[in-house]
């Protein structure tokens, strides 16, 4: 990519996340519900709630206080959590890393398994795998995510009780039991997502393996490993890349689910919580970061689709 | 000595419920060196025997009986064995498409290496070394910087030179080539099957090249089978079967190939009819219900391989034909049409048609034509693809706005122009019943109630030879090629055009089928007196169809004359290579041109032929040639040819 192009696409991420703060912004204000009302518990006064709401800024009009908040943003402070007194990007840098290593894994395994299957399913329309693959996935795909997780939980945590349900130590303090915490929540994320890869993969890779260059390949002598990892998968993956702006919107909804089910401290959690408390500029925060993340993973799948398909490339270049 | 065997081979392909029988107990054999051609019309079962011919049988494929290639039962090999030690290393496949043979995602070298290095057990280096000789040999230059491009990057008759190097690259004894050049221009063909003849001759290997072009295959092969309905109906030595042949099938597909020799026929001796369903086997012959030669025995016994002259001439026909007994078609003479007094209904002059491409400079496809269309004649339009004959023919029903010159209809306002195009099928609204299809432009003009629109399009259907009843309700996908172009010819003259442009109406279909459309186009020609822009890169059916002729390259008008004189006697060198690159010109086949042309909409100077003409002298570089008169109704744009001292007002400058 150039110069010019990388400064274009940057330009675009600002404009993205401004119009994103602008609508968050309006959105939580006309949100029922009062901060201060939350802070203080269902028995305040309205004089108590009037004080608070104050020291909160929260009595200045909306638009001043987008002003404000955009200026302090602007300067790499998001403000502070009107709950804990702790500066948003704090709680950020805190959660983020388990949210990411969470998302990141998940994506991993929901590849690792579903580029296998879906490819060995076009290449057997009708086998074993090919069924097995459609009728699980398609349980996979109309089964919601916390269901999965609930079930999940139950038969491994309760009754077999080989995995924790619920909770996460970090990794420096307890390694092994950070990766028995982390294993449950990445199934139940990555289960709906090797669903939808396989189920995306599978007919692809049936087209791929009715074009003409598969014949060629065929009689060229290759061994089917090579075709299908070398002449299917790579033309198969392309609309896999090209499905990554729906699928990663996906994503961070299930993160959130899977977070606040296994009770994982990840922005996920921080955003429902912040909900519960009406804790506007935690929410606005982490929104704006998710919208950040959303973009960039956006960017990479352009990246992986341009590198896959020779013929964007040039025509881009050129 | 021969080398592969087949004996007995049946092939049945699943079909949902029902199994397509699509190789009936054939029995072959190729020797070493040999080139044994394979023809018939699409269906027959050219590329299913072709493929289990080397053991290849895909899920759903049935495959019995026997194939021995040296001394290996194939059918006995389990896929991995075949892959492991057959395909690619005794066996080189081409493929039919060079634009989807290559895998778009993966470089050159790769794809041509991969093989390589696993049958021959040689490392990276060595296989590019290897790739990049195998490469050079087959002409394409530059061979190291093209291992690094992705096919995309070349042109279909370099992609088709990759896919032939890919298939020599472990020097196999056997060549299986699949219709190898049916996608190229004629010129890019002819160089295509030298280089494969060359290749099998210099490398000891032999080849069955299979093809629905009957002179070609003629021209190459030493023997021809030719295959109807999964069977082999005849075999021969190609020397003389023209003259020779017995099966009446054989007969009527060499009738109906256009020729470039010889009176210019008035209607093409075509085969009526279609192949018979390969669900159920045929009871007698199967081509009794299409044959001219039939009798009742036909009807109820199959004929099976027979010698009738010679060990090595066989045929599955009961009553053979004598040497040369002409079974279809008879003479007539031509009747006088409306173009014999040349009134001109569209006029274009100094025409300039330009893409625009965003971020880039427009792209001139076609520079400054002038020809007129006269009342009812049908004007043959013909040039190598990229010469701009489409983007021409699209200009002139008005759908491309010119960027300079003019388009007049001189014979009034209203000269409605139709376009047909190459996909028939494509063009057809799928969700329509092809009545509807057919009545859709009388609606759109406001003509009739339902019920007057839907009988003039069975009119309308019935004179393009279809029957309404039939075919009325049915939905345009379930049709033929043939009968798909015939519904979108019908369509066409719904609207009472003036002009039809036909942009290569025939090129996708069976020999048999095409002389039918082109007898159709004539007939309607006759019949309405409309003026057809007939657009195609076959030059022989260009010349069935047409009264006069006008040869394209890159843009420009080089030669324009009536049909006798510009493919009879052409003056222009680029038309002279073309006609000679015309297989059936008498003659072993030859390469007339080398090179491809360079990349179109090059603001070069000079004659845009400069780089592959033979006769080019200092002048071609500097100045552009104009179209030049040589008589009534010839005209050529070249320096040496027709110096330009009687420059007409045509010149396109
Ligand atoms: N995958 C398939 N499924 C169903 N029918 C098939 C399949 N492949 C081929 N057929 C049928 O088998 C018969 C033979 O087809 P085949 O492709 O071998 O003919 P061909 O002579 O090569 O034709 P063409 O000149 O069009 O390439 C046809 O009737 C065709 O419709
Ligand atoms: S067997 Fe009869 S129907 Fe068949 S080709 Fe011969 S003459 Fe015609
Ligand atoms: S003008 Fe020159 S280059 Fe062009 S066709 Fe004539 S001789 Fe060849
Ligand atoms: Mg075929």
């Amino acid at each position: 990519m150039t110069l010019a192009s990388v400064m274009r696409r940057a330009a675009r991420l600002l404009l993205v996340l401004g119009a994103i703060s602008i609508v968050t912004f309006g959105l939580l204000a006309v949100m029922p519900g009062d901060p201060a009302l939350a802070l203080l518990g269902p028995g305040a006064t309205d004089a108590a709630v009037a004080e608070v709401r104050a020291s909160l800024g929260l009595d200045r009009p909306l638009i001043v206080r987008y002003g404000d908040w955009l200026l302090s943003a602007l300067g790499g402070d998001l403000g502070t959590s009107y709950q804990t007194g702790q500066p948003v990007v704090t709680s950020l840098a805190d959660r983020f890393p388990l949210s990411i290593e969470l998302v990141l894994v998940s994506q991993i395994v929901a590849l690792a398994v579903a580029v296998p299957v879906g490819l060995w399913s076009a290449r057997r329309p009708g086998g074993i795998v090919d069924r097995i693959c459609s009728v699980g996935g398609l349980g996979l795909l109309s089964l919601p995510m916390f269901a999965l997780g609930s079930l999940l939980v139950y038969v491994f945590a309760v009754t077999l009780k080989w995995l924790p349900a619920t909770g996460i130590p970090s990794f420096g303090d307890d390694p092994l039991g950070h990766v028995q915490g982390l294993i449950l929540p990445v199934l139940s994320l990555a289960g709906w997502q090797f669903a939808m890869y396989a189920q995306i993969l599978r007919g692809e890779a049936r087209t791929v393996l009715a074009e003409d260059y598969i014949e060629t390949a065929v009689l060229k002598g290759l061994p089917t490993r090579a075709i299908l990892l070398r002449h299917t998968l790579k033309p198969a993956s392309l609309s896999l890349a090209s499905l990554v702006p729906i699928t990663t919107g996906e994503l961070i909804g299930g993160a959130v689910v899977v977070e606040t089910l296994y009770a994982l401290p990840g922005v996920g959690r921080l955003m429902v919580d912040a909900i519960a408390a009406r804790d506007l500029l935690v929410l606005q925060g982490a929104v704006l970061a998710v919208a950040v993340v959303f973009v960039m993973l956006n960017l990479f799948a352009d990246v992986v689709v341009r590198w896959l398909d020779p013929r964007i490339r040039s025509h881009h270049a050129g | 000595m021969t080398l592969l065997t087949l004996t007995g081979l049946n092939v049945s392909i699943a079909d949902g419920t029902d199994r397509i029988h699509a190789v009936r107990d054939v029995g072959m054999t190729i020797a070493r060196r040999e080139i044994v051609g394979l023809v018939g019309e699409s269906g027959c079962g050219k590329s299913t025997l072709s493929r289990a011919a080397v053991g290849l049988r895909p899920a759903g494929v049935t495959v019995s009986g026997s194939v021995r290639l040296d001394d290996t039962e194939l059918l006995d090999l389990d896929h991995r064995t075949l892959a492991a030690e057959v395909w690619g290393r005794k066996v080189g496949f081409i493929p039919q498409n060079p634009m989807g043979a290559l895998n778009p995602v993966l470089r050159i070298g790769h794809q041509l290496t991969e093989h390589m290095r696993r049958h021959l057990g040689i490392g990276a280096r060595e296989a590019r070394t290897r790739a990049a000789d195998a490469l050079a040999a087959t002409g394409i230059p530059a061979p190291v910087a093209a291992l690094d491009k992705f096919p995309h990057e070349l042109s279909g008759g370099m992609r088709q030179r990759v896919a032939i190097a890919m298939a020599l690259a472990c020097d196999p004894a056997l060549l299986i080539a699949d219709e190898p050049t049916t996608a190229l221009d004629v010129t890019i063909q002819a160089q295509i099957i030298d280089l494969l003849v060359t290749l099998c001759r210099d490398r000891d290997m032999a080849m069955l090249l299979v093809s629905h072009d009957l002179p070609l295959v003629l021209q190459v092969a030493d023997r021809v089978d030719v295959m109807y309905a999964g069977r082999v109906v005849e075999r021969a030595p190609s020397t003389g079967l023209a003259e020779r042949r017995a099966m009446p099938y054989t007969a009527a597909l060499l009738d109906s190939v256009p020729t470039l020799s010889g009176p210019q026929p008035v209607r093409l001796p075509a085969i009526g009819g279609t192949p018979p369903d390969l669900r159920a086997a045929p009871r007698g012959c199967a081509f009794a219900v299409r044959c001219g030669h039939a009798d009742a025995e036909c009807a109820t016994r199959e004929p099976t391989l027979q010698p009738v002259r010679g060990d090595d001439h066989l045929t599955a026909c009961l009553r053979p034909l004598e040497a040369k007994t002409p079974v279809i078609g008879e003479d007539e003479t031509a009747p006088e049409t409306a173009a014999d007094r040349a009134v001109p209904v569209l006029r274009a002059t100094d025409l300039v048609l330009e893409y625009r491409v965003p971020g880039r400079p427009s792209f001139r496809a076609v520079d400054g034509v002038s020809l007129e269309l006269h009342e009812g004649e049908i004007l043959g339009l013909v040039g190598e693809s990229g010469c701009g004959k489409s983007t021409l023919g699209r200009a002139l029903t008005g759908l491309i706005r010119p960027a300079a010159g003019t388009i007049e209809h001189p014979a009034g306002e209203t000269a409605d122009v139709q376009l047909i195009f190459q996909d028939a099928k494509g063009s057809l609204n799928p969700r329509r019943s092809i009545l509807d299809v057919v009545a859709e432009p009388l609606l759109y003009a406001g003509r009739g109630t339902t019920r007057e629109r839907r009988e003039e399009a069975a009119s309308l259907l019935a004179s393009v030879g279809l029957d309404p009843e039939v075919l009325g309700r049915r939905a345009p996908r379930r049709l033929s090629g043939g009968q798909a172009q015939r519904v979108a010819i019908a369509r066409a003259l719904a609207a009472k055009p003036r002009v039809l442009v036909c942009d290569e109406p025939v090129s996708a279909l069976d020999v048999s089928v095409q002389a039918q459309i082109i007898n159709l186009l004539m007939d309607v020609r006759t019949a309405t007196s409309v003026s057809i822009l007939f657009i195609a890169h076959d030059l022989a059916a260009v010349r069935a169809a047409s009264d006069r002729v006008a040869v394209m390259y890159l843009g420009v008008v080089c030669e324009i004359g009536s049909a006798e004189e510009v493919l009879g006697a052409p003056r222009h060198p680029y038309t002279k290579a073309l006609v000679a690159s015309v297989p059936g010109q008498g003659g072993r086949l030859r390469a007339s041109l080398s090179g491809e042309p360079p990349a179109p909409g090059d603001p070069s100077s000079g004659c845009r032929f400069q780089t592959r003409c033979p006769e080019a002298v200092p002048e071609c570089a500097i100045t552009r040639p104009p179209l030049v008169d040589l008589g009534p109704t010839q005209a050529v744009a070249c320096h040496v040819v027709a110096p330009s001292r009687q420059a007409t007002g045509v010149s396109p400058s």
